[in-house]
C-alpha cells in the first residue's frame, strides 16, 4: 500500500481525490486503504449536500425597495425644498424686505414710536422693581431682622458668625475637593 | 439616437450593466433579479437573522447600483457583488463580535501554543438551543455547522461549494493570499467534517 499523508492532505488533495482525472498512485492508495476512502467518502458527500443547500428568497416587495433608492442616471434627482417651505421662505423674505423699505422711508415716524415703547418699556421695568421692593420691605422675617440688628454690637456679633461660617464652609469645600494623597491620614 | 437594449434575460452581466449605465431602469431591475437570491442566501447564512440579511442584503445593491460607473468591465460583476454582499456581512459580524475565534485557533497560529490561545470550546460560540429553534429555515444539520464555522472559514466554503465559486475568484473577492483561501476551505471542510461525523453512516448509505 502507497503510503499517503493523510493529515496533511489538502482541500485540493482532496478535491483531487473527487475529480476523475485522479493519479494513479492516487488511485491505487485509495484502493488499498480503508481510511482515506472513508475520509474521501465523507468529503464527498459533505460537499454533494453543500452544493444541494436551497438558496432563500427575500421578502416581497424587495427590488421595489431596492430601486426606491438607487439613483437612476435619467432619474431627476429628488426635490431638496417642498413647494410649501419655498413658499414660507419667500414670503418671509418679501415681508423682511417691505419692513426695512417702509422703515427707510418714515424714519421720524418709526425714531418716534422706538422713543415712546421705550420710555413704556422703562416705566413698565421702573415700576416692576418698586413692587417687589415694596413687598420684601413689608416681608415679617426682615422686621424680625431688623430688630435683630438693631444695635452696632449686634451687627458685629452677626458679621462675625457670618465670616466664621463662611471660613468654616470654604475650609471644608477644599479637603472635600483634595485628591486622596494630599490629604493627611486620608488611608486611616 | 440610442442602441436598442439587448434582450436583459439572455444578455450577458457586462450587456446589462452597460444598459444600466445607459440609464435604463429595467436593467437595474435585471441585476437585482439575477442576484437577489444568491447574495440574500449568502448573508443569511452569515448573519442568520432574516430582517438583518434583508437589510443587509438591500445595502449591498444600493451600493452596487449607485457606483456602478465606477465599475470595472475588467472584473466579473458576481464577484464585486459577492465582494460587497461578503465584506455587508463579515463588518456587521465583527461589529457584534461573534464568532471572533476558531475551534482549531487562529489560521496564523503556527505552534501550538498559540493554537491553543486562539481556540474557544465549543459552548463558547455555539449557537443557543432558543436560537436554534426560532431559526427553523437554517436549522438543518449542515447549517447549524456551517454556522459553527468563523465568519472568514464560513465565507469561503459558502463562496466555493455553495456558490461554486473558483478559489482564484475567492481569494481576489475576498482580498486574501491564494493559499489562505485554501487553508481556510481546507480547516472548514474537517471542521464539517468533524461536525457532521455522527451522520457518517447516514452519508455513506447514500
Amino acid at each position: 500500500m502507497t503510503p499517503w499523508p493523510i493529515a496533511r492532505l489538502t482541500a485540493e488533495d482532496l478535491d483531487a481525490f473527487h475529480s476523475a482525472s485522479l493519479k494513479t498512485a492516487a488511485r491505487e492508495h485509495l484502493e488499498a486503504c480503508a481510511q482515506c476512502r472513508a475520509l474521501v467518502e465523507q468529503d464527498r458527500a459533505l460537499l454533494a449536500r453543500l452544493a444541494s443547500l436551497p438558496t432563500f428568497e427575500p421578502s416581497e416587495g424587495f427590488s421595489d425597495r431596492v430601486m426606491a433608492r438607487v439613483e437612476l442616471p435619467g432619474r431627476a434627482p429628488a426635490r431638496r425644498f417642498a413647494p410649501q417651505r419655498v413658499v414660507l421662505v419667500a414670503t418671509l423674505l418679501l415681508a423682511l424686505g417691505a419692513s426695512i423699505g417702509w422703515s427707510l422711508l418714515n424714519r421720524a415716524l418709526l425714531l418716534a414710536w422706538v422713543d415712546s415703547a421705550a420710555a413704556s418699556l422703562g416705566r413698565a421695568i421702573w415700576m416692576g422693581v418698586r413692587i417687589v421692593a415694596t413687598n420684601l420691605t413689608e416681608q415679617g422675617f426682615l422686621v424680625s431682622l431688623r430688630d435683630a440688628l438693631s444695635s452696632g454690637g449686634r451687627v458685629v456679633l452677626a458679621a462675625g458668625v457670618l465670616l466664621g461660617a463662611y471660613g468654616a464652609a470654604l475650609y471644608g469645600l477644599r479637603r472635600l475637593l483634595a485628591a486622596p494623597g494630599s490629604v493627611p491620614h486620608a488611608h486611616g | 439616437m440610442a442602441e436598442p437594449l439587448p434582450p436583459l434575460q439572455s444578455a450577458s452581466d457586462q450587456e446589462v450593466v452597460s444598459a444600466a449605465r445607459a440609464g435604463a431602469e429595467a436593467a437595474y431591475r435585471e441585476l437585482v433579479r439575477r442576484y437577489e437570491r444568491p447574495v440574500f442566501s449568502l448573508i443569511y447564512r452569515m448573519v442568520r437573522n432574516r430582517e438583518l440579511a434583508e437589510d443587509l442584503s438591500q445595502e449591498t445593491f444600493i451600493k452596487v447600483l449607485n457606483a456602478l460607473a465606477s465599475y470595472r468591465p475588467e472584473f466579473k460583476f458576481s464577484s464585486w457583488v459577492f465582494k460587497i454582499a461578503n465584506n455587508a456581512a463579515i463588518d456587521h459580524l465583527r461589529r457584534r463580535e461573534l464568532d471572533t475565534l476558531s475551534l482549531e485557533g487562529s489560521p496564523h497560529a503556527d505552534t501550538a501554543e498559540k493554537i491553543e490561545a486562539t481556540s474557544l470550546q465549543i459552548g463558547e460560540r455555539a449557537e443557543s438551543a432558543l436560537d436554534a429553534v426560532a431559526n427553523k429555515e437554517l436549522g438543518s444539520e449542515i447549517e447549524r455547522a456551517i454556522a459553527q464555522l468563523r465568519p472568514e472559514y464560513r465565507s469561503c466554503i459558502l463562496l466555493r461549494h455553495v456558490e461554486g465559486r473558483p478559489y482564484e475568484e475567492i481569494a481576489e473577492l475576498l482580498e486574501l493570499p491564494l493559499g489562505t483561501v485554501k487553508t481556510y476551505i481546507h480547516r472548514a471542510r474537517n471542521e464539517l467534517r468533524l461536525a457532521l461525523g455522527h451522520l457518517k453512516d447516514e452519508w455513506q448509505e447514500q
